[in-house]
């Protein structure tokens, strides 16, 4: 086990290289110093809420006070009717708490707590009810043992799943080394299939800006949020586009701009001006791109970044280019490189390494997107950034966000220093982490594989399936699975484990309710966001997603000829590429076999170019490098466009 | 203090707003219309919604009965009113603009 252990060394958390002593406590002390804070803060509050008891003030005041032990306490020493609001008034501060959670809303438990010690004093007759404040006492200390309780069960359990953990980890995490060293092959090309899935997110993308056809529109806080469906829709053509046609400019790079400018329509991103108010106290600045708010500044960071790094398009490095504009008096104008910026800003501020997205809420899931839009901007602009910050963004993780089992804490309270479950897998994280630290991606998709493995059964037809559990879709908050799947498939993709992988996608088909109509494949019981999960685990091999966010094209892929215009659904693009001089496209009808007119670009202006499977057998470019082509499109069509001698 | 009161209720209603929207679409059943949507297809509504409206309902008649007896109470008993006034003009000047 030691080798194993060295072995491991700087891969995973420090809970899975060694044995444990069986009192490992998952503190970092930033964690400890949030946490003491918060304690001494209560046991302040406990006291001052004692005085006007101990010192036998007005009724009020000693009703006010013990409200201040437990929410809605106070109205235990009110006494009398009063007392049906305790119940009430604690069924608020949960809902509170959720709102807390859900929109950052900070105001919200502090305004329960002592807006209900303020009621109950304000109640109270001309004494208490003199059993009120020990129910109180009672109550508040039988709150503290459950929790208590429940803190020490979950870390006796959290030790035992890494004792297991640290069993299977160097064998899995030797099969997963293996897997991801086989080379992606050379000659990349979307399938027809592969083209029906990648038409859901180009219809939605190539609609007008304004326009939210096909998007679910729920809350704007939360999983459901359009900024997320925009991010991973722009995220999913950006691996389209890197991987599969990169020489393809045409309704592909309009489909990418149209989801960076949806994302600045008001609609997307004002939350971020309620949430500064009832989070930040903030009243007048709502600047989306400056504290806090990783889940803007991270993700979009990585969206633009992935556009522009394999477009070739700097647009968004323009100061102004990317401006939210609230109203015609407020705007905040910002840039990609402001958005990194506000990322790099925060992290040199911010003593847990990680930093909120909702004011106070800090989740590493978020933060690995940060880490990752400054991967992309080193790719993009040739700087340094994830040299510089990522080890000791790791390190934090490790003692800050690590629990006992060895497994990355979904979200920790700022303020407070307190974590809470959140329903991210090592599959997830690991999926982010290949972006800017493949090794440690690796380690946790180890972990993963083996504990999604015992999912895949057999089904009815022998195929192996993954048969979860019945759980949340979170893009719509409904029972479904299509997103955990379309997850898992993902994973499974970019690490190599394609029997898994399989599974996963069997288990889509089967269960998710499988539609391919009108040429556009879908799954009828996901959200947007599930079916977006989908369509990226169909089309990514081993290493595409980590390579998509981290490496550019080669120079003469940007440089070369590349496919300029294309009518969509018309002509749909499987594979477009160029060596600096000749240029392979295939295309395929999406509108019915038939002659289709498309335009090149970028070739040398004036030349004589060879053309194979186009009507032309020979072109010339315009003095602008252009020339038009016309394609007998008849299922898949091969285009070779080459330099005469 | 009236002020204050409704400045209550609307915390409150902002506060259940974005957890009653959980509630939105309970029936598993009902496709989420976002993904059945075509170019050039105006979206129908996926229904829904009824469980979604009595709760904030439920949830902001709660709110509104300890607001009620809020300003019942602060009303009948101007003494205590005044005792507070103090600590509530700044939180309504910051909420409200008013004092």
């Amino acid at each position: 086990m030691a080798s194993s252990a060295s072995s491991l060394s700087g891969l995973v958390s420090p809970l899975l290289r060694a044995a444990d002593d069986g009192a490992t406590v998952c503190k970092g002390p930033v964690t400890r110093a949030r946490q003491r804070r918060t304690l001494v803060i209560y046991l302040g509050l406990c006291l001052i809420g004692a005085v006007p008891l101990l010192l036998e003030a007005p009724a009020g005041w000693q009703a006010a006070g013990v409200g201040l032990w437990l929410p809605g306490g106070g109205f235990l020493a009110t006494g009398g009717w009063a007392m049906l609001l305790f119940p009430l008034a604690l069924a608020l501060f949960v809902l509170a708490l959720l709102a807390w959670f859900w929109a950052g809303m900070v105001v919200a438990p502090v305004g329960i707590w002592l807006g209900a010690a303020a009621l109950a004093g304000a109640l109270a007759g001309p004494s208490i009810w003199p059993a009120g404040p020990p129910l109180a006492a009672a109550a508040t200390i039988g709150i503290a043992l459950a929790f208590r309780r429940r803190t020490v069960r979950l870390r006796r359990e959290g030790r035992a799943k890494a004792v297991v953990r640290r069993a299977f980890l160097p064998a899995s995490l030797a099969e997963v080394e293996a897997r991801v060293s086989v080379p992606a092959p050379e000659h990349r090309e979307l399938t027809a299939d592969d083209l029906t899935a990648v038409r859901y997110l180009l219809d939605r993308a190539l609609q007008p800006v304004p326009e939210w056809g096909g998007f679910t529109m729920l809350d704007q806080y939360q999983p459901a949020a359009l900024r997320y469906q925009i991010n991973h829709l722009g995220m999913a053509l950006a691996i389209v586009q890197g991987v599969y046609v990169p020489a393809f400019r045409g309704y592909m790079g309009l489909a990418q701009r149209n989801m960076i400018e949806k994302y600045l329509l008001r609609k997307v991103w004002d939350y971020w001006v309620h949430e500064s108010c009832w989070g930040h106290l903030n009243f007048t600045d709502w600047d989306p791109a400056k504290r806090d708010n990783i889940m803007l500044t991270g993700w979009y960071g990585l969206h633009v970044g992935a556009y522009m790094l394999h477009s070739g398009d700097r647009r968004y490095l323009e100061p102004g280019s990317l401006t939210f504009r609230l109203n015609r008096r407020m705007a905040w104008a910002h840039s990609f490189s402001t958005l990194i910026d506000s990322v790099r800003w925060n992290y040199d501020r911010e003593p847990f390494g990680h930093y909120p997205c909702e004011p106070n809420w800090i989740y590493p899931i978020c933060n690995a997107y940060g880490m990752a839009s400054l991967t992309i901007e080193d790719a993009l602009c040739g700087s340094d950034k994830v040299r510089r910050y990522l080890p000791d963004w790791l390190a934090k993780l490790d003692s800050e966000f690590t629990d006992e089992s060895g497994s990355i804490i979904g979200l920790r309270s700022q303020l407070t220093g307190l974590p809470v479950r959140f329903p991210i897998s090592e599959g997830g994280y690991a999926l982010m982490a290949n972006i800017f630290a493949p090794d440690r991606a690796r380690a946790l998709w180890a972990v993963a594989r083996r504990e999604i493995a015992p999912a895949v059964q057999q089904d009815a037809q022998g195929r192996p399936r993954l048969m979860l559990p019945a759980g949340i879709d979170f893009g719509n908050y409904r029972r479904g699975n299509t997103g955990a799947y379309g997850g898992v498939l993902i994973g499974a993709r970019e690490f190599g484990d394609d029997a898994l992988a399989e599974a996963a996608q069997n288990a889509l088909d089967a269960e998710c309710g499988l539609s391919i109509e009108g040429g556009v494949r879908r799954y009828l019981s996901g959200s947007n966001r599930a079916n977006i999960f989908a369509v990226m685990g169909k089309i990514v091999r081993t290493g595409d997603f980590g390579r998509t966010f981290s490496q550019g094209p080669a120079p003469e892929m940007l440089r070369g000829p590349v496919l300029e215009e294309a009518s969509y659904p018309q002509v749909l693009v499987a594979r477009a590429v160029s060596d600096g001089a000749s240029l392979d496209l295939v295309l395929h009808p999406g509108a019915g076999d038939g002659l289709q007119a498309i335009g090149l670009a970028q070739l040398a202006p004036g030349r004589r170019y060879r053309v194979s499977g186009a009507a032309e057998t020979e072109i010339v470019a315009d003095a602008e490098g252009r020339a038009p082509l016309t394609v007998p499109l008849c299922g898949r069509t091969a285009i070779h466009v080459a330099p005469t001698a | 203090m009236f002020v204050c009161c409704g400045a209550a209720l609307y915390l409150l209603h902002q506060l259940l707003l974005p957890v009653a929207w959980l509630w939105r679409r309970p029936d598993g059943s009902v496709i989420d219309s976002a993904v059945t949507w075509r170019p050039g297809v105006v979206a129908e509504s996926a229904g829904g919604g009824r469980r979604m409206i009595s709760a904030l309902v439920a949830f902001e008649g709660a709110a509104l009965i300890l607001s009620g007896i809020a300003a019942f109470m602060l009303t009948r008993a101007p003494a205590s009113a005044a005792a507070f006034d103090p600590l509530l003009r700044p939180l309504c000047g910051t909420i409200a603009g008013a004092g």
